[in-house]
C-alpha cells in the first residue's frame, strides 16, 4: 500500500502560564491510501493535537517541529494560502460535537453551498444539486434537511451533515476526531457504518481518533496507541488486540469492559502525568511494572519488533546497555 | 429493599409568556421493579429514555406524578418533608460529573464533613479520614480543593461524601461516564468492593452496557419512559427478547476485532421525540418485527416469559 500521510518526529510544545507543555514528544506514524487508521488513547495523550497539527489548526501559542508529509509534500512548510486550499479539499475533519461545528443561525443549505461554491467553484444552482447528492449519500432526506436549522436536527443527523460537508470536495483524507463520542450507541453504529461505506465508495483514507477500543476493534485496519504525547505502539488491529506488546497497551486492554462477559478489570496504577513536567525517559515509566534504570534515562525509540508491529519499549530491544 | 410500583414522572411543557401548559413530557411512564438487599440493579437506555429521571424520582429529588416507591417497606412517596429528611441519609446519589457536583469553594475535608455536620455527628475529623481511606485517598487530599484533583479522585470524593452517613442504598447515575477507561476501572472496582464490605444496594444507571455487565446483578432496559425488558444479567445479555434490547446489544462495539459484527443495518431510525411518542408500542416504528394493526394499536403488557425475565412486547418469546 502507498503512503498518503507520514508524520515524522513531530514535536508540539504549548507556551502556557504555568510553563511549557510538551504535548507531542516525537510522534511518528504513517497512514496508507484507503485505510482506516485508528489513533487511540486517553484524555490529554495528544491524539487531537496530532490531528490539528496535520491541518495546521493549532493555536498561536504552539511551537511545532518535525515533518508532516502529505502526498510527499511537507505541510509544515506550506504557506497559509496553500494550506487553505488543502483544508476541506484534500483533508477534511469532523469533530465530536456537530452542534458546535455548525452555525446555529444559518440553514444547512446556506452553510453547505458556501463550502461547495468555495472549494468547487460551482454556481449556486449546481452547488445546491451537489449538496442534495451528498445528503442523499449520507442517508438524509435532502430537501427537508437543506431547509432546516441545525437545532431542528438530531445529533446523529447533524453528524451526517458534517460528513456530507467534509466529503463535498472528495478529499483523500478524512480526519474523524471522536465522531461518535457524543452520540448514543445505536446512532454510533449507524455513523461508523456510514463512514466505512463512504470510504469504500469514494476511496479516501480515514484517521479515526477515539478513546474507545471497542470502536477501534470494529472499524480500524491499523491502530496507533498514544500515551502522554508519544506513540507507544502501532500494529494491525487484530495483531494489536491479540498480541499487545507495550505495557500501557496491555493495561488499556485489560480495563475495557466487555459486554459479552463479566471479567475482572485490572486497572493501571496511578494516572496520566502532567505534560508541563513529564517523567524523564519513557513517559510511562512511573506506572510500569517492568521499569528498569534505562527507562528513566532515555526515551525508547519506536522499533519494528515484528513485520508491521512497532513498539517503543526497552523490553523489546533498543537498550544499548544490555 | 427497594420496590417501585407504577412510577410516573411527567414534566409540564410550557409555552409563551404566560407559561401555559401545552403538553406533558412523560419522562417515566409506569415503571415497576424491585431491588433486593445487597444487589445491583442496572438501568440501561439511551439519552432521553428516562433512566436518570427514574433514579431521581425514586429518591424524591423529583416529586413523582404517580406510583409508589418503597424503601425497606416504608412508602417514601407518602412521607412528609420532615420524615423524608430523617430517612435521606440511608439513600444517596452519585452523579456523572464529579466537578460540578462538588462545591469548588470547599476543601475536600469540608465537602465530606458537610453531611456529617448537617446530621449532627461527632468525631467528624476521624470519620472524614476513615472515609477518605475507604475510597483510596489519603489525609493529604483533605486540604485540597476539587480543582486540584483529577476526575477520578473527585469521583472518589463524591463517593466518600455519599458514604458519610452510612447509607444502605445508592443511586449511581453514570458514575464513570466522564472518566477515562483506566480510571473508570479503578472507580468500578472501588464501587464493587465497597458494596461487598458495606452490604450496599445499588441502582446503577448507565448507557454503557459493558460497564453494566461488569457490575450489575439484574438489568432493566428503558426506552422512551418505559421498561421494555428486565431480568438477570445473563437473561438480558445472553437471551435478549425485546427487539430494542437486541438492537442495543448489537450496536455496542466489542473490544475484539475477531468479533467484528458483519451484520449491517441492524439499527433502524432514531429515537423519536419523547414529547410525541408513537402510539401503541413506542418502539414499533423502528422494530424489524412490526405487525400493523397490533403493535401500533395497543401498548403491550409486561409479560414474564421465563422466571424473572419480563418483556414488554406483543410477541415476547415468539421472536
Amino acid at each position: 500500500m502507498k503512503e498518503l500521510l507520514q508524520i515524522k518526529d513531530l514535536y508540539v510544545n504549548f507556551r502556557t502560564l504555568w510553563g511549557i507543555a510538551k504535548v507531542l514528544n516525537g510522534v511518528n506514524l504513517t497512514i496508507h491510501k484507503g485505510e482506516v487508521f485508528g489513533l487511540v488513547g486517553e484524555t490529554g495523550c495528544g491524539k487531537s493535537v496530532t490531528a490539528l497539527s496535520i491541518l495546521r489548526l493549532l493555536p498561536s501559542n504552539a511551537e511545532v517541529s518535525g515533518k508532516i508529509l502529505f502526498k510527499g509534500e511537507n505541510l509544515l512548510e506550506k504557506s497559509e494560502e496553500e494550506m487553505r486550499k488543502i483544508r476541506g479539499k484534500e483533508i477534511s475533519i469532523i469533530f465530536q460535537d456537530p452542534m458546535t461545528s455548525l452555525n446555529p443561525l444559518f440553514k444547512i443549505k446556506d452553510q453547505m453551498i458556501d463550502v461547495i461554491m468555495l472549494h468547487e467553484g460551482l454556481e449556486k444552482e449546481r452547488a445546491i444539486e451537489h449538496a442534495k447528492k451528498l445528503l442523499k449519500a449520507v442517508g438524509l432526506p435532502a430537501d427537508r434537511v437543506l431547509n432546516s436549522y441545525p437545532h431542528e436536527l438530531s445529533g446523529g443527523m447533524r453528524q451526517r451533515v458534517m460528513i456530507a460537508m467534509a466529503l463535498s470536495s472528495n478529499p483523500s483524507l478524512l480526519i474523524a476526531d471522536e465522531p461518535t463520542t457524543a452520540l448514543d450507541v445505536t446512532i454510533q453504529k449507524q455513523i461508523l457504518e456510514l463512514i466505512l461505506d463512504l470510504k469504500n465508495q469514494y476511496n479516501f483514507s480515514v484517521l479515526l481518533i477515539t478513546h474507545d477500543l471497542g470502536v477501534v476493534a470494529e472499524v480500524c485496519d491499523r491502530v496507533g496507541v498514544m500515551y502522554a504525547g508519544n506513540i507507544v505502539e502501532i500494529a494491525e488491529t487484530e495483531e494489536l488486540f491479540e498480541n499487545p506488546l507495550h505495557p500501557y497497551t496491555r493495561g488499556l486492554l485489560s480495563v475495557v469492559p466487555d459486554p459479552r462477559q463479566k471479567k475482572p478489570l485490572k486497572p493501571l496504577r496511578g494516572s496520566v502525568p502532567s505534560l508541563i513536567n513529564p517523567p524523564s525517559g519513557c513517559r510511562f515509566h512511573p506506572r510500569c511494572d517492568h521499569m528498569r534504570d534505562i527507562c528513566k534515562k532515555a526515551k525508547p525509540e519506536l522499533i519494528e519488533y515484528s513485520p508491521g508491529h512497532f513498539v517503543a519499549c526497552y523490553l523489546y530491544g533498543g537498550d544499548l546497555d544490555d | 429493599m427497594i420496590r417501585v410500583e407504577h412510577l410516573k414522572k411527567y414534566f409540564p411543557v410550557t409555552q409563551g409568556f404566560l407559561r401555559k401548559k401545552v403538553l406533558w413530557l412523560k419522562a417515566v411512564d409506569d415503571v415497576s421493579f424491585e431491588i433486593q438487599d445487597g444487589e445491583t440493579f442496572g438501568l440501561v437506555g439511551e439519552s432521553g429514555s428516562g433512566k436518570s429521571t427514574t433514579g431521581r424520582t425514586i429518591l424524591r429529588l423529583y416529586e413523582p406524578t404517580g406510583g409508589k416507591v418503597y424503601f425497606n417497606n416504608i412508602e417514601i412517596t407518602a412521607l412528609s418533608k420532615e420524615e423524608l429528611k430523617r430517612i435521606r441519609p440511608k439513600m444517596q446519589i452519585i452523579y456523572q460529573d464529579p466537578y460540578s457536583s462538588l462545591n469548588p469553594r470547599l476543601t475536600i475535608f469540608d465537602i465530606i464533613a458537610e453531611p456529617l455536620r448537617e446530621y449532627g455527628h461527632e468525631n467528624i475529623e476521624d470519620r472524614v479520614l476513615e472515609l477518605l481511606e475507604a475510597v483510596g485517598l489519603s489525609e493529604e487530599h483533605a486540604k485540597k480543593y476539587p480543582d486540584e484533583l483529577s476526575g477520578g479522585q473527585c469521583q472518589r470524593v463524591a463517593i466518600a461524601r455519599a458514604l458519610a452517613l452510612d447509607p444502605e442504598f445508592l443511586v449511581l447515575d453514570e458514575p464513570t461516564s466522564a472518566l477515562d477507561v483506566s480510571v473508570q476501572a479503578q472507580v468500578l472496582n472501588l464501587l464493587d468492593s465497597l458494596q461487598k464490605e458495606m452490604g450496599l444496594t445499588y441502582l446503577f444507571i448507565s448507557h454503557d452496557l459493558g460497564v453494566v455487565r461488569y457490575l450489575a446483578d439484574k438489568v432493566g432496559v428503558m426506552y422512551l419512559g418505559n421498561l421494555v425488558e428486565m431480568g438477570t444479567l445473563d437473561q438480558v445479555f445472553d437471551n435478549p427478547m425485546h427487539p430494542y434490547t437486541r438492537m442495543l446489544l448489537s450496536s455496542i462495539p466489542i473490544p475484539d476485532p475477531k468479533a467484528r459484527s458483519l451484520k449491517k443495518g441492524v439499527v433502524i431510525g432514531e429515537i423519536p421525540s419523547p414529547l410525541n411518542p408513537p402510539k401503541g408500542c413506542k418502539f414499533h416504528p423502528r422494530c424489524p418485527f412490526y405487525k400493523p394493526g397490533v403493535c401500533d394499536a395497543k401498548e403491550p403488557e409486561m409479560i414474564e416469559v421465563e422466571r424473572g425475565h419480563l418483556v414488554k412486547c406483543h410477541f415476547a418469546g415468539e421472536l
